[in-house]
């Protein structure tokens, strides 16, 4: 009798060394599922917030660029005293208003006016500004701020490296895109797609629209002189990243001259050659 | 007469108490850790949300008529638990598309004598005749400070003409 007494009293002590590493085990799963609790709490709040902020930057600064008087004459800024003030979308207006077109001196007013308002998030956000006439899938006026990244291939025998920076020389190119020049038309259809597989593939994106009127002379119309056409201002902003060719993507996400883009600053250049000293 | 080798009912257990307080350990140190990470989420989620209050009411519907209306806007923004600096810069309006910004470098818009910002704090001594975000916080002195900027396009109407200009949000504890 006394022999089995001990024999259980050896067998209490090993059980009891079970439950503890039972015990440890559990409080271990506990401890790890805690852990990555506490590491990735409020990680959807702050996406959220981060994601507001980006909106709401991308809507206020859609509303400045809309609401904001610009100088009439590309060389002149809202600074000097002399130069002749305009709301901006009413010189956009009265220039679509003739002849459905931007003009090459309107288009630099309107170019400088969203680069300047964008100014700083130009380093780290690439964007698109664009004024379309949706019922015609066609775009008025389309302005491109794109970061001129240059690719560079590191090799490497097992895995390819590349790195993407931005060119020192110039690290923003601007351009107006859309454009008919040197006999080369725009395909409005084919730019709308191009610009949508654009928008959609280069990640999260933060996006304003607003809808206005532009005014057209057509003596059919109802309102004789002043047919209204419904339009759609968008802007859309995106972090800054390589929209060229990669080994997965063989078509590039952007290329000026499928977009029909002209260089912002050769616009400028030429559309001061063209006007030297009277204003639009 | 006991056997070889047991050292009573605590003696037998005391090799079992070894993972169960090591377990203990384990719980509690990821506990506290946990709610310190928690403890600190939440005041930072507290700072945000003040920052978005200041912001929202100053951007108001992004279209500030005159000082006065900005100025009724600042007084909206009541007892926030940072400090902050918020001004209107006219920036936007003459800088070139390759300009950098320095937040301390950033000058406030004047118009009628009176300098577009919102502050909880006052200007540092020694501000000159031009006020800006560098006139209530310097660069050394927000060294260990952490500070929070947000930057927002506005339109403010001065003598009939709409500018286009930056509304600046800096807030620190």
């Amino acid at each position: 009798m006394s022999v089995k007494i001990m024999h259980l009293r050896s067998k209490r002590g090993q059980a009891a060394v079970t439950d503890a590493l039972y015990f440890v085990l559990i409080i271990t799963s506990l401890s790890i599922f805690l852990f990555g609790f506490a590491n990735s709490y409020g990680d959807n709040v702050k996406q959220q917030i981060s994601a507001e902020s980006s909106t709401t930057f991308a809507t206020n600064s859609l509303k400045a660029i809309l609401y904001s008087s610009t100088p009439r004459d590309v060389r002149t800024s809202l600074t000097e005293s002399t130069a002749e003030v305009d709301f901006l979308l009413s010189i956009i207006k009265e220039d679509y208003y003739d002849d459905q077109q931007i003009g090459p001196d309107e288009r630099v007013v309107l170019g400088k006016a969203i680069s300047s308002i964008l100014n700083p998030v130009q380093d780290n956000f690439d964007y698109a500004f664009y004024l379309t006439i949706p019922s015609e899938k066609r775009p008025v006026f389309m302005y491109l701020h794109i970061t001129n990244f240059q690719r560079e291939n590191l090799g490497g025998t097992l895995r390819k490296f590349v790195t993407y920076t931005p060119d020192p020389a110039k690290k923003h190119v601007n351009y107006f895109c859309g454009i008919d020049f040197e006999g080369k038309k725009a395909d409005y259809g084919i730019l709308m797609a191009k610009l949508s597989r654009l928008v959609s593939n280069v990640g999260q994106t933060s996006q304003a629209t607003a809808k206005t009127t532009l005014l057209v002379d057509d003596v059919a119309c109802r309102e004789s002189h002043f047919c209204p056409k419904d339009a759609q201002v968008d802007l859309v902003l995106w972090d800054a990243a390589w929209l060229g060719a990669t080994d997965d993507r063989k078509e590039p996400l952007f290329d000026s001259a499928v977009f029909n883009c002209i260089e912002e600053s050769a616009q400028e250049t030429s559309a001061l050659a063209q006007n030297p000293t009277s204003s639009t | 007469m006991l056997s070889k080798g047991f050292v009573g009912p605590i003696g037998d257990d005391l090799p079992s108490l070894i993972p169960l307080l090591f377990g203990l350990v384990i719980f509690f140190s990821t506990f506290t850790l946990a709610f310190n990470a928690f403890d600190a989420r939440n005041a930072d989620f507290k700072d945000d949300l003040a920052m978005m209050r200041i912001s929202r009411t100053l951007q108001s519907n992004s279209y500030i008529y005159n000082y006065n209306n900005f100025h009724s806007l600042c007084d909206q923004v009541g007892p926030v638990n940072l400090k902050f600096i918020a001004g209107i810069s006219p920036d936007a309006q003459e800088s070139s598309s390759e300009a950098k910004i320095d937040i301390y470098d950033i000058k406030f818009f004047k118009s009628g004598g009176d300098f577009f910002y919102c502050s909880n704090i006052d200007p540092l001594p020694g501000s000159g005749d031009e006020l800006g975000i560098g006139d209530f916080l310097s660069a050394e002195g927000s060294d260990g400070k952490k500070i929070v900027t947000r930057i927002f396009p506005i339109v403010v109407e001065d003598n009939k003409i709409v500018r286009p200009m930056h509304l600046y949000v800096v807030a620190w504890k």
